[in-house]
């Protein structure tokens, strides 16, 4: 089978997956919980109340309210946030670029950290650093990110203030007043991308000042579960017969290991890297519900307190669709770097 | 594993010995051990804590006495509603212990028996089966159980269930892929030529053959579990305050955090050392237990 062939394939799988997304979140929505709540408010009046209900079609029969919110999904008809207090299509156009910067900063901060180690890890098998490699990896995976992120936060804000040292700060993602003094045009709604871009760059490092932290707490679970994964993967490799055949061959260490071992183990790093990504979009809700940082987890985080499904619901329907599109992405990716592999 | 038994009891003193072998390969990791022994005291703890202090503690409120800081009196201060910290993180041992475990080994159980079945059926039962994983497996693993508990409302019961619904996929398809390997061999030709049924053919030869490497990853799920559910309740989708599991006590503390820092360090290093232990214990099964590790 030919790599598009495959790939098609794949896409028609993701197509059904989403439809089977779209039918476990309709029964959140429109059986389980009152479909009712995303499109009124308390100052809606009754009289427009049936409008709403013929509008949506909730007095139809079940399976065709199934296409009814097919369509007020497709059309973007998604109905009111009230946490966000604006239309939903509305807030996560205004959050979700927020999570994104920093999810993005934590990949890069797992991926710089974790790999390096893993190798290490591997290269110097049962050696001390290994030892402490595995040690810190362990502690990774086993550390609650919420006491992590509120450890963090006393530590670098309220400690290192306390004893006259710079200090980070604990929420937020700009400082308002500054923002206001250094007005920022949003392009991509990505403060620290927009403001870099357009050469504000007070704001650029305040964003990144804001960053930091919550970067950090969303990274270290992660950092564990890749220094493992590259320690193994790498292990595996170098245990091959073509490795002991270059050995043989009289080539440097250098060259074995970067040239040939590396290639290979990396493989499979990088599909979890994808799988990590995907996980992180929709894990960041404790790390920003503590740091209070403006992003779509921050937005869910207010709307399990304040009870407000719809919200919650619509962030489950974008976060599952990202993330089984960043696994095709990743399925294909790895076919194509591996030809060894048969689909 | 699927040694053909033609001498049963030459195989039963290796397997003995090989037995034998892997314990002293286990007790010989320090690491191990000290799992173990983590694992050995929590659970202790959550068997005869609530002989040790007062069970009633949860429900001690007392503002007289809130916020104090650790003292002899309180060897971990007290909460904001006056609550010693000690006895609650003791009491919590129960809850935290009790759905780590309860997850991991339904989930197991569900997963191996979905698995098991639509590996060996195989046609439109396995497609049914996986297409259903598949779908689940869509949402990163938080976000289907914090809609699913939101959706059935906060409880202890309903953070558990949430959990064992998101839980049990991964086991279907790794069982799956098991028994698929596992059904080709020539033993399960042998026992249907035999005549046994397709039910005893899967559940007598075929399962205990296949489970082995589901026990590894259950031993390696208990940690992630456990800071699964108690990453949960901390984002308020767990049970009430007057149930002290460890993640509500970090959840109670977060706002005191300048004021009160014992109120959410202590619960949070015991969800950390909890988790360390099951993590340590898990990873060293695992060494033991696949072969291809243990050099």
């Amino acid at each position: 089978m030919k790599i598009y062939e495959y790939a098609i394939r794949r896409i028609f799988l993701l197509i059904f997956v989403i439809f089977g997304v779209t039918i476990i979140t309709f029964i959140f929505t429109r059986v389980l919980l009152n479909p009712l709540a995303a499109y009124i408010t308390d100052k809606t009046p009754p009289d427009a109340v049936i409008a709403i209900i013929q509008a949506h079609g909730f007095d139809r029969p079940i399976y065709e309210q199934y296409f009814i919110y097919l369509k007020d999904l497709v059309t973007l008809d998604w109905g009111w946030s009230n946490v966000g207090h604006m239309a939903l299509t509305d807030a996560i156009r205004t959050f979700f670029p927020a999570t994104v910067e920093l999810t993005i900063l934590a990949i890069i901060i797992t991926v710089l950290i974790g790999v390096p180690l893993g190798i290490i890890s591997a290269l110097k098998n049962n050696k001390w650093q290994d030892h402490a490699s595995r040690i810190f990896s362990l502690v990774g995976i086993s550390i609650p990110v919420f006491w992590l992120g509120l450890s963090l936060q006393y530590a670098f804000t309220y400690w290192t203030r306390s004893i006259g040292l710079p200090f980070l700060p604990s929420t937020g993602r700009v400082d308002p007043l500054l923002l206001i003094q250094n007005p920022v045009q949003g392009w991509t709604g990505m403060l620290m991308l927009d403001s870099f871009l357009q050469g504000n760059f007070v704001i650029t490092l305040d964003v990144f000042k804001h960053l930091i932290l919550p970067a950090i707490t969303l990274a270290f679970l992660n950092v564990g579960i890749l220094t493992r994964l590259t320690r193994s993967s790498m292990l595996e490799v170098i245990r091959q017969d073509y490795i002991t055949m270059a050995k043989a061959y009289g080539l440097p260490r250098r060259v074995i290991i970067y040239k040939y071992a590396l290639k290979n183990a990396m493989i499979p790093v990088i599909t979890s890297v994808g799988l990590i990504f995907g996980g992180m979009l929709g894990g960041a809700i404790i790390t920003e519900s503590i740091f209070s940082y403006p992003g779509m987890g921050w937005l869910s985080y207010r709307a399990i307190v304040f009870n407000d499904s719809n919200t919650i619901l619509a962030y489950v329907v974008v976060v599952a669709i990202i993330f089984v599109s960043v696994n095709l992405l990743v399925d294909i990716i790895y076919a194509w770097l591996d030809p060894r592999i048969k689909y | 594993m699927t040694s053909t038994n033609r001498n049963s009891s030459r195989t039963g003193s290796l397997k003995y010995k090989e037995f034998r072998y892997s314990l002293h390969l286990l007790f010989s990791n320090k690491l191990v051990v000290f799992g173990m022994c983590i694992v050995l005291f929590f659970s202790t703890l959550a068997i005869i804590g609530p002989l040790l202090v007062d069970p009633n503690e949860p429900m001690n409120v007392n503002f007289k006495n809130d916020l104090l800081p650790p003292s002899w009196e309180h060897p971990f201060g007290t909460d904001d509603l006056g609550r010693d910290v000690f006895k609650l993180v003791i009491l919590g041992a129960r809850y935290d212990l009790s759905i780590s475990l309860l997850v991991v080994a339904i989930a197991a159980i569900v997963g191996i028996f979905v698995g098991a079945v639509s590996g060996y059926v195989g046609g439109k039962v396995d497609e049914l089966f996986m297409r259903i994983v598949d779908i689940l497996f869509a949402f990163p693993g938080l976000i289907l159980a914090m809609a699913i508990s939101m959706v059935l409302g906060r409880s202890f019961l309903n953070l558990f269930l949430s959990l064992v619904l998101v839980w049990w996929t991964s086991y279907a398809r790794f069982m799956r892929g098991q028994v698929l390997a596992e059904r080709e061999k020539l033993y399960v030709k042998a026992s249907k030529s035999l005549g046994l049924s397709n039910f005893r053919t899967l559940f007598r030869h075929v399962l205990p053959n296949a489970v082995f490497p589901m026990i590894i990853l259950a031993t390696m799920d208990i940690g992630s579990v456990m800071l699964s559910a108690a990453g949960l309740s901390f984002i308020g989708l767990g049970p009430s305050p007057f149930e002290p599991e460890w993640g509500t006590l970090v959840n109670r503390g977060a706002p005191y955090l300048f004021m009160a820092p014992w109120l959410i360090s202590i619960p949070g290093v015991t969800i950390l050392l909890a988790s360390l232990g099951f993590n340590l214990m898990g990873d060293g099964i695992r060494d033991v237990l696949d072969p291809r590790l243990r050099r």
